[in-house]
């Protein structure tokens, strides 16, 4: 049984905000947990109180409900307490948290916002309501990276409730902006032939710009492969960057099946490959 | 030299203008909210301008390392529109919580009306509510009678002085506030209002306590390098580097930092770019980048 994430998050904002702070948001949270409390009111101070550092814990992970983990690295102190916020206010209301989270959403400035996108995979009904949807739209149309972020990567809310337009449109913009999109859940379940294809196109943009191209596209390219891809999958695993060849090994592990004729270079490769990690992608390529 | 330019409407500003504030020494912007040009009719196009000021605008600033900060309140031409003023007024409590607001403003008088009167002392309620200073447009037109009335209305309601800054002062109107303990601000502008020779013997005859510079730069034909050509002009005229530091970054400091929001030693850190996350951290950004 995984912790609590409230817990977690207590943990975590207790080792980073000071006394009076931690003081002022246990008088906050109960306030919430008793439904005596406005959240509007309360939410633009949380980043006074309690800072606006990260929260140094690139390794923390909390757990939804429906058994998602989900990554802390990119959390701010502000942000999880804000997300404790919410949680308290859905112990004395949870159907209407995720409405809640949406509506703080629209009334906040930046960093408010963002506490009320991280809240929303681990707030009750995360699985089947989609009330906070618009908040997740309006922030894949901001400039502002840091909402795009907080609504989509390390996000399961946003990848199970977004329309399969939008999700693309959000991958594709997360590899745009330089944000790793294996920090987007369900990547590899909801990929369809259009985003596979579109990421092919994006990677081959930037090579002809002679900017670098991020590793993890290619097992979302491989997975709806045009004839070709192979031979450039092939050329990757020779390259510098670790990252490049493991990537490129898991994108032509997926190519096996279809394309047997792939494997003897594998294998030869295997056999010259100085990094354990590419060895252990392309042992399990091969046994595909 | 550091500045604070305490009074830019950069909403009307390309993002070109940061890069060059930021290159003339300016770390620190606080902007507040005006008018559009035209009349808005709808209070939620005042709205969608406070969360620009809040958000947009507070990300041009800091991709240039410039920390932004505004004002919010119901501007004194709009407050004789009743299609507006109450709509606008009511919803101003909810951003005045808000962390990057230092400041009411700009409230005050235009043409002395008895509405812009009355939402005057409105705002200055809400000011005092929420623990804020205020930041008060003065009238173009009969400036004098406007300064006389502005510091009236806030004797009449207790207003403390020292959480008042009247701007817009020039010969006339600043031996008005000096014994008044308010904040006096000066906009310099290219052919308006008041230029730079100008300002550096008003500082030289009325010395340096209170007093602000800004360049009120705005879609008319103004000059967000302002402060930082009269910081220069004050060197030329024989002021020492600390007494312009004292006008061009300790004085708006002081005052703002009576928000409570303010603290001088954040000012020295970048602002926190939205949109950069923990650099560095290869967690977050896509591999090879
Ligand atoms: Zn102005």
């Amino acid at each position: 049984m995984p912790p609590d994430p409230d817990r977690v998050l207590a943990d975590l904002v207790a080792a980073r905000a000071r006394p009076e702070g931690l003081t002022w948001l246990d008088g906050a949270l109960a306030d919430a947990a008793a439904g005596r409390a406005d959240l509007a009111a309360v939410f633009p101070a949380v980043s006074r109180q309690l800072g606006r550092g990260g929260l140094d814990a690139p390794g923390a992970t909390v757990t939804t409900a429906a058994g998602e983990e989900l990554s802390l690295a990119a959390w701010r102190v502000d942000d999880a307490a804000r997300v404790r916020l919410l949680l308290a206010a859905a112990r004395h209301a949870p159907d209407r948290a995720l409405a809640l989270a949406r509506e703080l959403y629209d009334k906040g400035d930046a960093r408010e916002r963002a506490g009320a996108l991280r809240a929303l995979s681990l707030l009750p009904g995360a699985a089947r309501d989609d009330a906070a949807l618009p908040a997740v739209l309006d922030a894949l149309r901001v400039t502002q990276g840091e909402l795009f972020e907080a609504a989509v990567c390390d996000s399961p809310y946003a990848s199970r409730h977004l329309p399969q337009l939008e999700w693309r449109k959000a991958v594709l913009k997360a590899a745009f902006i330089g944000l790793s999109i294996t920090r987007i859940a369900r990547l590899h379940d909801r990929c369809d032939a259009e985003l596979s294809s579109s990421v092919l196109d994006f990677a081959r943009e930037r090579e002809a710009a002679g900017r670098p191209v991020p590793p993890a596209l290619w097992p979302l390219a491989a997975r709806y492969a045009p004839p070709g891809l192979g031979a450039k999958l092939l050329g990757y695993l020779e390259h510098p960057a670790v990252e490049h060849r493991r990537a490129a090994a898991e994108a032509l592990g997926m190519m096996l099946p279809g394309e047997p004729r792939l494997r003897p270079f594998l294998v030869d490769h295997g056999a010259r490959e100085p990094d354990e990690h590419v060895v252990r992608a392309l042992r399990e390529a091969l046994a595909s | 030299m550091r500045i604070f330019e305490p009074h830019a409407h950069m909403y009307s500003r390309i993002t070109d203008d940061y890069e060059q504030m930021a290159l003339a020494g300016v770390e620190a912007i606080l902007e507040p909210a005006f008018w559009l040009g035209q009349p808005r009719t709808h209070v939620g196009t005042f709205l969608d301008y406070f969360d620009a000021l809040l958000g947009w605008e507070r990300y041009r600033a800091a991709q240039y390392g410039v920390h932004h900060f505004c004002a919010i309140a119901l501007n004194p031409k709009e407050a004789n529109d009743d299609r507006v003023n109450a709509g606008v007024v009511e919803a101003m409590p909810r951003y005045l919580a808000k962390d990057g607001v230092l400041a009411v403003g700009e409230i005050g008088f235009d043409d002395m009306t008895p509405r812009e009167e009355t939402w005057f002392g409105r705002q200055l309620e809400l000011a005092r509510a929420h623990g804020l200073p205020a930041l008060i447009h003065t009238p173009h037109r009969d400036k004098k009678r406007g300064v006389e009335r502005t510091l009236d209305l806030l004797r009449d309601v207790g207003f403390p002085m020292e959480r008042a800054l009247v701007d817009h002062n020039n010969e006339e109107t600043v031996g008005l506030c000096a014994d008044t303990g308010c904040y006096m601000g000066f906009s310099i502008y290219p052919e308006t209002k008041m230029d730079e020779g100008r300002m550096v013997a008003l500082l030289q005859k009325w010395g340096t306590d209170r007093m602000i510079l800004n360049s009120a730069c705005d879609w008319g034909r103004s000059d967000p390098l302002k402060v930082a050509k009269t910081a220069l002009r004050m060197k030329r005229g024989g002021f020492s580097a600390a007494e312009v530091d004292k006008v061009v970054w300790h004085n708006p400091i002081a005052f703002f930092a009576q928000s409570g929001r303010l603290v001088e030693a954040d000012l020295d850190a970048r602002p926190v770019l939205d949109g950069e996350l923990f650099s560095g951290n290869s967690i977050l950004r896509g591999q090879g980048q």
